[in-house]
């Protein structure tokens, strides 16, 4: 029993590949989910994957001018994430277009540019590379930007977190105390960008978006709490990465859409039985009795 | 801020007051007691102006329209103490001129706010009303003209109508209140337990201590009214700025946040609150500015009492709409 539960579990990781893809993937459930919770509170949950659009043209600069080299690949997409960003806001500002429009503008734009410089630098072998990622081709030197990268994300987060959340809810106030909203969300958008760059080498540029958002959309259905939000997503994401690194390791599945559909099935089951807002919850029709909070 | 200071119990308006300062710092110490201290008694009715204006002696005399053209005539009248009053008035319009979407709204506004004082800003839908409380509030660039505004930022608070605020944001009626402490804490410094208690305090005052761990979007109109004053009273706010405030609020909860108004007024605050029901008014107002037609007018609560209730009890008073005498 043991041994089953051994060669499962544990076997798979004494493979060095299979044990930095897992030290890669954790990493980043550590940091991803807590944005993807502040973007869907926001109502920005699209946001995200407009966002991994317009990382792929400077990961495909990068990529023509270095070659496969990822601190290159990383820079450029970070650069291109926020030069993207930027136009859109200001695009919006100054034309009074409504930001999600001039946002699908420029993401389209980015990522046909971006498919566009990979295909002419090299084969379609490359790109599926970028676009979908290869974690089990994690080198160290990716491990520790990864870890660099998610570390630095959960400490802005921290930074920023008391700001980000009266930002949401009463951007005036904030305002009143002279902290200017524009620019915490600023940094949140560069979060997200920054952790989009730290996730396209392990899952893609499009599948990095999932680790952030599913655990998030799926946490909603168990907590009203940001706190509980944020650590359950967390959990899920965890769960998740290692999880799908197990499936695609035994079934021979690409891994980074085992670790996303993973917590797909999540978020699927969440939806159906989960505590707040889901199917089974519309149909529950116990209720804490009277005065029941009052000596909370 | 320090922990310490909070758990004695301070005036409302510790810091802040940058301007003319012995005369302002006799004024308040003689006349704003602790906000805190004073929660267990309850406030006579609704008092009066301590120092009658000029304004109140012309209306009370010869002259029987309720309107004073402007409210200069209080800073230009003899009374001594009216000139104490006018000078130390920590907000003032000049000569605003404002404008929405190119289209003006406001011109020649002028006006002195009484400081320790409830001014109640009435008129028709779409007077103006919020567009003034916008400027004030820094939002909104008058075309010309100032608002002179000697508060500090960090001690002015905004009330939006109701609705304007999106409450779904998954935070408790505690953690909301607790924002309140921006001013001292800033966005890192850590909550003590000193403030948490002050926090309860605000909550019992308020009458919402049982909801202290409810989500905002479950708080019924009222009770997210009572948290969201909570916040202000925690921010120690000196202007506070209220956009029809008791719009679908019971009576318990007016009467709940009349009294809070009143005690904050009494610290000292300056407050300016758009108000629809003459009820209200009368209950609440020291002073009253009326906007109609793109243009302001002072009056006082009293003088609009009596003009508007006088052979007319079985109605219900009504506010003007527009100024009194031009109709």
């Amino acid at each position: 029993m043991l041994e089953t539960l051994y060669a499962w579990f544990i076997a798979p990781f004494d493979y060095a590949f299979m044990n930095r893809a897992l030290v890669a993937s954790l990493a980043l459930s550590l940091a991803a989910p807590p944005l993807g919770v502040f973007l869907v509170l926001r109502g920005m949950s699209l946001i995200g994957d407009a966002m991994s659009h317009a990382i792929l043209p400077g990961v495909a600069l990068g990529f023509l001018l270095a070659g496969f080299s990822l601190p290159a690949m990383s820079l450029g997409g970070m650069l291109s994430g926020i030069l993207v960003a930027l136009l859109a806001g200001s695009v919006s500002q100054m034309t009074g277009h409504r930001e999600d429009a001039s946002m699908a503008s420029f993401f389209l734009i980015s990522l046909a540019g971006g498919v566009m410089l990979v295909s002419l630098a090299g084969s379609s072998v490359d790109l599926t590379h970028v676009l979908f990622g290869s974690i089990l081709a994690v080198d160290s030197t990716a491990l520790l930007l990864i870890a660099l990268i998610s570390s630095l994300i959960i400490i802005i987060l921290a930074v920023i977190f008391r700001a980000l959340v009266v930002e949401c809810l009463d951007p005036l106030f904030l305002r009143g105390q002279g902290v200017r909203g524009g620019l915490v969300h600023s940094i949140f958008l560069g979060l997200v960008v920054l952790n989009l760059t730290a996730g396209f080498q392990t899952l893609g540029t499009l599948m990095a978006v999932g680790l952030m958002m599913l655990p998030a959309t799926t946490a909603r259905f168990w907590s009203t709490r940001l706190e509980g939000l944020i650590m359950i997503s967390v959990l899920v994401a965890l769960v998740s990465s290692s999880g799908g690194l197990l499936l695609s390791y035994h079934l021979s599945l690409p891994s980074g859409p085992a670790i996303i559909l993973l917590a797909g099935v999540a978020y699927l089951f969440s939806a159906i039985f989960g505590r707040h807002y889901s199917l089974s919850a519309r149909r529950r029709r116990r209720a804490t009795p009277l005065g029941a909070d009052m000596n909370e | 801020m320090d922990c310490s200071k909070h758990h004695g119990g301070t005036s409302l308006h510790g810091r802040g007051l940058s301007i003319p300062a012995t005369l302002l710092l006799c004024y308040s110490l003689s006349v704003r007691p602790s906000l805190f201290r004073s929660s267990s008694h309850v406030p006579p009715s609704p008092p009066r102006r301590a120092v009658p204006l000029f304004a109140d002696v012309l209306i009370g005399g010869a002259s029987a329209d309720i309107c004073t053209d402007s409210p200069d005539t209080s800073v230009a009248g003899g009374l001594l103490v009216c000139g104490v009053v006018a000078l130390m008035s920590r907000l003032q319009l000049k000569d605003l001129q404002l404008a929405r979407g190119g289209r003006t709204v406001l011109e020649h506004i002028d006006g002195t706010f009484q400081d320790a004082a409830i001014t109640a800003l009435i008129g028709a839908n779409g007077a103006g009303k919020s567009t003034l409380i916008q400027a004030i509030m820094g939002t909104l660039s008058p075309v010309s003209g100032s608002v002179e505004c000697q508060v500090p930022a960090v001690r002015r608070a905004w009330l939006p109508q109701q609705l304007a605020l999106d409450l779904s944001f998954p935070m408790s009626v505690e953690e909301l209140i607790m924002t309140g402490t921006w001013p001292s804490h800033g966005a890192f410094k850590g909550y003590c337990g000193a403030h948490y208690r002050r926090g309860r305090e605000i909550m019992t005052r308020l009458g919402i201590s049982h909801l202290a761990h409810r989500p905002l979007g479950e708080l019924s109109g009222g009770q997210r009214q009572r948290a969201l004053i909570g916040r202000t009273l925690m921010q120690e706010a000196e202007l506070l700025l209220l956009d029809e405030p008791f719009a679908n609020v019971d009576t318990d909860t007016v009467d709940v946040l009349m009294e809070v108004l009143r005690d904050m007024a009494r610290q000292g605050a300056t407050i300016l609150i758009v108000l629809h029901d003459m009820v209200h008014l009368s209950k609440l107002a020291d002073d009253v500015l009326i906007l109609a037609e793109g243009h302001g007018r002072w009056a006082t609560p009293d003088a609009l009492l009596d003009r508007y209730t006088i052979g007319q009890l079985s109605r219900p008073p009504r506010l003007p709409l527009s100024f009194p005498g031009t109709n």
